[in-house]
């Protein structure tokens, strides 16, 4: 048997390692935008082309989501399923975590930086 | 004999089912998918090491699992969430499976340490759930901020069967 020590090294061991790991994917920034409905890409676009803010509404099974794109960010802005955590997780600009509402399948990442610049230029 | 352990183990069921319940209506505020407080599986850990030599009430791996199973059916079916079904199943199962293994390698004072390998365990058969149901593998890059809530969430829901045991 393990003393109590042991188990506490390891699982800080554990938590430090994933901190490192959250830090590294929340720095990326991005423009390109995805939207997968169940493995499906079901739309894509540039956010820093957008314009005029609009919605996007997504149907799954009887499920709605409700995306707000705006310039350089987009969010889910209301959702009928259950637990809301799409619409939690608020404005994203980038990062390496996607806007996930598992009831309905719905994935939004935000990517890719360096293509766009070429755009502009 | 028979009626008695199948007594507590209603018993356990039910009350396995109300935490779960009472949960469910209790909202988040961490917008992660998939983090959630997994109360429920301090039940399941009392059940895997409950242990009475002045009775003849022994439960086994095996009364603990359909505790388990009754659990989750029992729990989609009342909060109508069968889409999470599938999610909470892959969790369980594997979560069961890292605490029974476990429990070989820990005392009685280190129930805590089953419930943190318990719900980080969950969380990793949720997640993998999810990437397959989806299709979507960027859904585990939660999992670094899922094991560090699945330690924190754990290791309250261990003590609590822990520490409920020790006074029984």
């Amino acid at each position: 048997m393990k003393s109590n020590r042991f188990w506490i090294i390891i699982f800080g061991a554990i938590i430090l390692l994933s901190v490192i790991a959250v830090f590294i994917f929340a720095r990326k920034q991005g423009d390109t935008v995805k939207i997968y409905q169940n493995g499906q890409l079901i739309h894509t676009g540039n956010l820093g082309m957008v314009s005029e803010p609009f919605n996007i509404s997504v149907e799954f099974n009887g499920g709605t989501n409700i995306i707000a794109v705006e310039q350089g960010r987009i969010r889910v802005i209301s959702a009928n399923c259950f637990d809301g955590t799409c619409v939690r997780q608020g404005w994203h600009t980038g990062g390496l975590t996607p806007i996930v509402c598992l009831p309905n399948r719905l994935v939004i990442t935000v990517e890719g930086k360096s293509d766009i610049d070429a755009v502009v230029g | 004999m028979a009626i008695k352990k199948l007594t507590l183990m209603s018993i356990l069921t039910a009350v396995a089912l109300i935490i779960f319940m009472v949960e469910a209506q209790i909202p988040i505020p961490i917008p992660v998918p998939g983090v959630k407080l997994g109360l429920a599986n301090a039940v399941i850990l009392f059940a895997l090491f409950f242990e009475r030599k002045e009775t003849d009430i022994k439960l086994t791996k095996v009364d603990a699992f359909a505790i388990l199973l009754c659990r989750i059916l029992l729990g989609a079916l009342f909060t109508g969430r069968l889409v999470a079904f599938a999610y909470s199943l892959t969790g369980g199962l594997l979560a069961f499976t890292v605490q029974v293994v476990l429990k070989r390698f820990v005392t009685k004072k280190q129930i805590w340490v089953c419930g943190a390998a318990g719900a980080v365990f969950h969380n990793i058969g949720q997640i993998a759930a999810a990437v397959i149901i989806t299709g979507t593998p960027s859904i585990a890059l939660y999992l670094p901020m899922l094991i560090i809530a699945g330690i924190v969430t754990g290791v309250v829901t261990g003590l609590i069967a822990q520490l409920t045991l020790e006074r029984i």
